[in-house]
């Protein structure tokens, strides 16, 4: 089926377009949502609620991108969303913990390793993972979408609803904090 | 230093060949039991209600309920005390000077 069928097969809620839409994009969300959120059991949760939110709003789908960029937009909003919620929750994180509330979500993994990953990288990319999540938003999503997802800095640009010049400098700057990052963890570690 | 600047490239670089991660089996069915699932729930905007805001919520409004009471009955009391001796004035034919009378 074409896109432009597609849509229009999913604005009149065909379930089989619907099936279809889920089966071509659901590695992509969910491999995307992991890699940002690093925890595999929110992460489908998350890539179920863009599914959702896609099946919502698809009838204001004006087509001004494509379908792909469209659904890797809602898969990062969402996955920000959760981030920043989880952010909320740590604040607070003493005070549950005051009233004995053992809140799993709280509690990121540390060593959150990616099942794609080459058997002898899945150390060092623990090690990364953990440095991209400690960049700012912007950076950290560029740098997932063009290093883990594989998008071009055109699709990412499309997603991000941004020039392809600011992608370009958020992975400049990406790399050089990480790189900063890196050096501190590697310091600590080797001194 | 050229060990830790090394192992920062080699770090980098362990992205590499990656594949993508895929959802478990099934993704489909359990999206459709979901989005099913909230579908049958009628009372969305109460279920996304927690208990920290239910409680403050039910406070105010039987506040609320419980001053519109007291304010609706003292404003009925004196309307009627009035009401009742404009009714008797007139009924009798009385003038004010009469009325006011204590009896």
């Amino acid at each position: 089926m074409e896109e432009h069928t597609l849509i229009a097969s999913l604005k009149s809620r065909n379930q089989a377009a619907f099936r279809q839409l889920v089966e071509t994009y659901q590695v992509r969300v969910y491999n995307t949502v992991l890699s940002l959120i690093q925890h595999n059991e929110e992460a489908e949760d998350i890539a179920q609620e863009v599914f959702i939110e896609v099946y919502r709003s698809v009838e204001n789908f004006r087509e001004d991108s494509t379908l792909s960029t469209w659904i890797y937009r809602i898969a990062t909003t969402k996955s920000l969303e959760a981030i920043r919620k989880k952010k909320t929750q740590k604040r607070f994180a003493f005070l549950t913990s005051l009233f004995g509330k053992n809140d799993e979500l709280l509690h990121q993994s540390p060593d959150f390793e990616h099942p794609g990953v080459v058997a002898e990288n899945k150390e060092l990319s623990q090690t990364l993972f953990e440095a991209i999540s400690k960049l700012p938003d912007n950076q950290r999503i560029a740098y997932t979408l063009v290093n883990v997802e594989g998008l071009s800095y055109v699709e990412t640009a499309e997603a991000m609803d941004i020039t392809k010049s600011s992608v370009e400098s958020l992975i400049f700057r990406a790399k050089g904090n990480l790189k900063k990052l890196l050096k501190t963890y590697y310091e600590e570690d080797f001194g | 230093m050229k060990n830790i600047d090394k192992k920062i490239e080699e770090t980098l670089n362990s992205l590499d060949g990656m594949n993508r991660a895929e959802p478990r089996p099934f993704f489909y069915t359990r999206l459709k039991a979901r989005m099913e699932n909230e579908a049958s729930v009628s009372t969305y905007a109460v279920r996304k209600l927690k208990p920290a805001l239910l409680v403050p919520m039910l406070a105010c409004s039987l506040l609320l309920s419980v001053a519109s009471v007291y304010t609706v009955l003292s404003y009925d009391t004196q309307d009627a005390s009035l009401s009742s001796r404009d009714a008797f004035i007139q009924e009798y034919g009385l003038n004010e000077s009469v009325s006011t009378l204590n009896y």
